[in-house]
């Protein structure tokens, strides 16, 4: 991507150069994926969460992890299970009995990264619980709120839903994640480079921070400036829009949808060192910020009409605003 | 039960059944045929009603179908009418082949009850039952109808014709009915209509022409409905058991998928293509646009109507006889029509038919009514007297003996016969004569005329000019009021012109004339290919135009005569033709001709010669000797003008040069005029197809060239120059068959571009500078710097041109595809507006609450 755009931000150029050793330094950890580690950087800089759904041992839980360390910042782990509570996420108030009260134990939702593993292997309570807090940034707890740290980012791991023992998100959680991946099995090259640097031990264990917490909030604040013009605010609205006329859909985006594709295609443009949205970051972007909240109509699945393949039909066929 | 496919059936056969008109003049026959249809549609709902009903149903309407048949007086016809009936009741043991039988046998009988109310109900027991009288007088008809048939065509409408016409239609319907509706085979029931269309081409029909099209049109809509009906009764039916032989009756009324969006879809296509196929015969210079927007009046070309038994007298129904003489006048050969012998020595003109103006139409028209009041000749004496000759009248008898030929189709051939006025015995080989009064027009209606040979006497007017300029009686009023006025378009001026030369006449014969003499003293010019206004032209042809033929001469004089108060009528029929052999006269088409006639108290009818003629206007067109400004003396009609004693020699008679000469003289000048005017244009479309192939060769790359140099002017500022940028790039890649697809990025273009095209180092940054610029100008605050773009622009073309192979950079330069998306979008928005037109339509429908077809079910 060449363009540079002259009158790019000072601020925001310094501040992708930051985004840009993140990048670097998830990669030494997560090789031959860039796309996915970009998406996730796009997500964290887009203040949204991510959801990771792959088959197991493909580096979901290595990606949250590297992510996490390469900014200096608290990461906690929840792996959920079946008998997970509610309480174990958000925390618990226990009696102090040397002070004689109630004292708020937070959980492990209070941290700037949180990795959700295997989320749906929880009970659909408990998830909830974690998405709660997922879109409010805070937890209420015995009437007391608690606020949550910033940058605040859950990336949750699933398992595809075929899988045994697993509650698959409802389609009202799945929408509070603003970008599905799937990692996929690395190239055959990748591979065997992993299995020389990874097979004495772990790169995350040696993953030096490269950036501070507050880097990344100046990073999401310089992204919010990033420009979006007209013609794309009209894309992004056609584009929704058409995946809730389309036939081979139940069930189209949200609302709430169009809002993360907003927000996503300005984190896009900004890790470009771009200070305006093109169509082509919504378009690039529909698939994982979109695919994850359609359902697909019996005659589509019948016809093995993923949701992916029916939104990329329809960014081949829905004619740009002001051609 | 589902009344649709009958109705489409029943409606296709009536409008096949419209090509009958060509043949039959009159529309008599055509309600008759409607109903026709109509009852045969409901013998077939008949039929497929379930078994008891059908039967009972079938066995009385076979009874009484079969009612002549038990009172023949032979047993066997006793006996095959019983086993008729017992065959049909029979069917309601359901087997297939006595039910088939009933079906057949229902729909005859259902035809001959209809057959025999319409046409001999007296004849039948209580008006309904037929009886064998009944059949007998149907017989007797149809006899009838055989022998009119044996004339040319068309056979004027009788109650015969109508018969034969309605049982044909009704005939079809039945085989229409059964394969369409019966049989679910609508496309086979195109054969029996055909069998309808085909009776007007099997006919001697000579002219075919705008009506022909018409009506083969609105019967090729009839059957192409029938086929979109049977189509969508498919789909409705989609799913119930359809049996090849027999509709099961639930599935008459068997609800299905809605059709509707299909029927529009269809329609649309259809529409299409009744489009292209109006079109490209008109656009195509190879394929003559035949007559598409000609008016009607050919098609019902070609003889006479009416006569005993009675056409119906409205004026627009009748034949054009002026239009026939064009015909005649314009063959490319001429056809004989006749040979005579006279008594005369010189030709004779022959009346064929005698017009009067019509201010209604604005024409001159036969006089053939029903109320004429024709009678038959009684002993070869014809009925009625010469108008106006008094026995004091001078008049010399002529003899004229005339074989018709064969294969004519001409006036005259079918009911009029050809004779010198006035006629007063006529003596032929067969019988049936009529005569009309006051024209004496002689007609028979039974009797073909091809070849037939008559002999006529005729007492022709032989008037001196004291005789006529003083007559011993007045006009009667009679002969005023019929044929004294002129009430057309421009009669003021037309009475003004009348007065100017006729000013210095003291007698009507003077006046007439003096205007015969305007007419043929040469500032009239003859041509057969006159150039007129088709309103206001007999203004024109009388003051500027000045070129015609006889039927522009005839008119205008016979127009003029009147606005001078001489009461005047137009008649069409042959000059005297030329002298052959054995003193027998030879009459052509190119002999036809039409003539006015004057009336002067004391001498009756009168003709006189406004044509010109000669070498230089109609050959064989001569004035009379009272017409031929010799007009002091008396010259009898009985001798040779100029009178040099040789009555053997050919054509001392006639104005001018031997006969030879003088029958071509008329072709020759009918065929030297248009010549210059052929030239002409062939010169002129030398010039301009080329010129217009230029055009159209050139047009797309000059709008191209165009379009470019306006967005560049158009390019103000940043913004605006990469907009104009963008488009010339884009509109370049079209041209070179790399057009942009509809959610396609700049940027996805450009790598698009990039790889399907070999472009050097210096066009790929020129095409990422484009992308660039106007990904900034479209998408970000602030456009970027714009300088440079034009030349990139350039850039790219180029390398895109050295790109492609050699045929195809021509063509993006010649022909670029770009300026065809102004056509596309036109065609789109027909496209729209016909999806508007299908989609509305029905719900107007609605609104008039008029009931869809479905609510029939």
């Amino acid at each position: 991507m060449t363009d540079t755009g002259q009158q790019a931000d000072r601020t925001l150029a310094e501040l992708v150069e930051v985004a840009k050793q993140v990048t670097a330094a998830v990669q030494t950890v997560i090789t031959g994926k860039p796309g996915a580690v970009r998406l996730a950087m796009t997500v964290l800089l887009a203040e949204g969460h991510i959801l990771i759904e792959d088959v197991p041992g493909v580096g979901k839980t290595q990606l949250a992890k590297a992510l996490a360390r390469s900014v200096d910042c608290s990461v906690r782990r929840v792996q959920f299970t079946p008998d997970l509570l509610p309480s174990d996420i958000t925390g618990v108030s226990a009696y102090n009995q040397d002070l004689r009260q109630f004292e708020f134990k937070p959980g492990p939702i209070f941290a700037n990264v949180v990795l959700g593993d295997e989320i749906n292997r929880a009970s659909p309570k408990t998830q909830s619980a974690l998405l709660e807090s997922m879109e409010e940034r805070q937890v209420t707890v015995d009437g007391s709120t608690y606020q949550l740290d910033r940058p605040f980012m859950v990336i949750a791991t699933q398992n595809p839903v075929e899988m045994e023992g697993t509650y698959p998100l409802p389609e009202a959680q799945r929408d509070r994640f603003m970008a599905r991946i799937a990692i996929g099995y690395p190239a055959r090259d990748a591979e065997l480079a992993m299995l020389g640097t990874h097979g004495a031990d772990s790169p995350l264990d040696y993953l030096k921070p490269v950036a501070h917490a507050s880097d990344v909030r100046a990073l999401v604040s310089a992204v919010r400036e990033v420009h979006v013009s007209e013609p794309v605010r009209q894309y992004i609205i056609d584009l929704v829009n058409a995946t809730r006329n389309v036939t081979e859909l139940r069930l189209g985006a949200s609302p709430r949808a169009a809002l993360h594709l907003l927000r996503a295609s300005r984190a896009h443009a900004a890790l470009d060192e771009r200070d305006f949205v093109l169509p082509d970051d919504i378009q690039t972007l529909a698939v994982p910020v979109l695919a994850h909240r359609l359902l697909p109509s019996a005659e589509a699945m019948v016809g093995r009409d993923l949701p992916e393949q029916v939104l990329a039909n329809l960014i081949r066929r829905l004619p740009l605003p002001g051609r | 039960m589902n009344l649709r496919m009958p109705v489409t059936a029943a409606a296709a056969v009536v409008l096949a059944s419209l090509s009958l008109s060509v043949v039959v003049q009159g529309n008599g026959w055509l309600g008759g045929g409607i109903g026709a249809a109509i009852v045969v549609g409901a013998a077939g709902l008949a039929s497929r009603m379930p078994g008891l009903r059908f039967s009972v149903t079938a066995s009385i309407v076979v009874l009484i179908g079969v009612v002549p048949l038990l009172f023949w007086s032979s047993w066997l016809a006793l006996v095959a009418a019983l086993v008729i009936v017992a065959a049909t009741a029979a069917s309601v043991t359901g087997n297939r082949s006595l039910r088939n039988f009933a079906v057949v046998a229902v729909y005859l009988a259902a035809l001959l009850i209809y057959l025999n109310l319409a046409f001999a109900a007296s004849h039948a027991y209580g008006y309904v039952l037929p009886s064998r009288a009944s059949l007998d007088s149907l017989g007797q008809l149809v006899r009838g109808a055989f022998a009119s048939f044996r004339g040319a065509p068309p056979v004027p409408d009788s109650r015969a014709v109508s018969l034969v016409a309605t049982a044909g239609i009704g005939l079809v319907a039945i085989l229409v009915d059964l394969l369409a509706v019966r049989m679910r085979r609508p496309a086979i029931a195109g054969l029996p209509l055909l069998a309808l269309f085909s009776v007007p081409v099997a006919s001697d029909l000579k002219t075919f022409g705008g009506l022909q099209a018409l009506t083969f049109a609105a019967g090729m809509a009839g059957y192409l409905t029938l086929l979109s009906t049977a189509g969508r009764e498919r789909l409705r039916m989609w799913g119930h058991l359809v049996t090849f032989k027999y509709v099961q009756p639930a599935d008459e009324g068997g609800s299905g998928p809605d059709t509707k969006q299909l029927a529009a879809s269809g329609r649309r296509v259809g529409l299409v293509a009744v489009c292209l196929a109006v079109i490209i015969p008109l656009v195509l210079p190879a394929v003559r646009p035949h007559d598409v927007f000609a008016t009607a009046s050919t098609g019902s070309g070609g003889a006479a109507g009416g006569g005993g038994s009675g056409s119906n007298g409205n004026a627009s129904d009748q034949l054009d006889a002026l239009l026939q003489v064009q015909q005649q006048l314009q063959e490319h050969k001429p056809q004989p029509v006749l040979t005579y012998t006279t008594s005369a020595t010189t030709g004779q003109y022959l009346q064929v038919y005698v017009l009067n103006y019509d201010k209604q139409v604005d024409n001159w028209l036969p006089q053939i009514t029903e109320g004429a009041g024709f009678r038959y000749a009684v002993d070869s004496k014809l009925p009625y007297l010469p108008q106006g000759q008094l026995p004091s009248t001078s008049v010399s008898t002529v003899a004229t003996t005339i074989t018709l030929n064969k294969d004519q189709s001409a006036p005259g051939g079918t009911g009029f016969l050809p004779a010198p006025y006035a006629p007063v015995r006529l003596v032929t080989g067969t019988p049936g004569w009529a005569e009309l009064p006051g024209s004496l027009m002689v007609f028979n209606t039974a009797v073909p005329l091809g070849g037939l040979r008559y002999t006529v006497t005729s007492s022709v007017p032989d008037p001196t000019a004291a005789q006529i300029d003083n007559p011993p009686i007045g006009t009667p009023t009679s002969i005023m009021n019929e044929y004294g006025t002129y009430q057309g378009p421009d009669s003021a001026r037309l009475a003004g012109i009348a007065r100017q030369h006729t000013g210095g006449a003291s007698t009507e014969l003077q006046a007439a004339l003096d205007l015969q003499s305007w007419f043929t003293s040469g500032s009239f010019r003859y041509s057969l290919k006159p150039d007129l206004p088709s309103s206001h032209w007999l203004l024109t042809f009388l003051t500027t135009d000045k070129r015609g033929y006889c039927q522009q001469f005839a008119w205008a004089f016979a127009v003029l005569a009147r606005l001078v108060g001489i009461p005047s009528r137009i008649v069409v029929g042959y000059t005297g033709g030329t002298l052959g052999a054995h003193g027998s006269w030879q009459v052509t088409t190119a002999d036809a001709h039409a003539w006015p006639e004057l009336y002067f108290p004391g001498e009756g009818w009168l003709r006189f010669e406004p044509t010109p003629h000669g070498t230089t206007g109609q050959g064989t067109a001569v004035a009379p000797p009272y017409a031929s400004g010799a007009a002091g003396g008396r010259l009898p009609a009985t001798k040779p003008r100029g009178g040099t004693g040789s009555g053997g020699s050919a054509g001392s008679g006639h104005a001018a040069g031997a006969p030879g000469l003088n029958r071509f003289s008329h072709l020759q000048s009918g065929g030297a005029a248009p010549l210059p005017a052929v030239r002409g244009s062939a010169l002129w479309l030398l010039i301009l197809i080329p010129v217009l192939a230029l055009l159209l060769i050139g047009t797309p790359m000059v709008t191209r060239s165009l379009t470019r140099r306006r967005r560049w002017r158009a390019g103000s500022d940043d913004a605006a120059v990469a907009a104009a940028a963008w488009r010339e790039l884009t509109d370049d890649l079209t041209d070179f068959g790399l057009s942009r697809l509809p959610g396609e990025t700049p940027r996805a273009l450009a790598r698009r571009v990039r790889r399907d095209a070999t472009l050097n180092a210096a066009s790929a940054e020129a095409l990422s500078r484009i992308v660039a610029a106007v990904e900034r100008a479209k998408y970000a605050r602030l456009a970027g710097p714009a300088s440079g773009l034009r030349e990139d622009v350039l850039t790219v073309r180029r390398a895109l041109a050295a790109s492609v192979p050699a045929r195809q950079r021509i063509r993006a330069r010649l022909l670029p595809t770009s300026t065809l998306t102004a056509a596309q979008h036109a065609l789109q928005r027909v496209g729209d507006a016909l999806t508007w037109l299908d989609t509305s339509l029905p719900t107007l429908r609605r609104q008039l609450g008029r009931a869809e077809p479905r609510s029939a079910d």
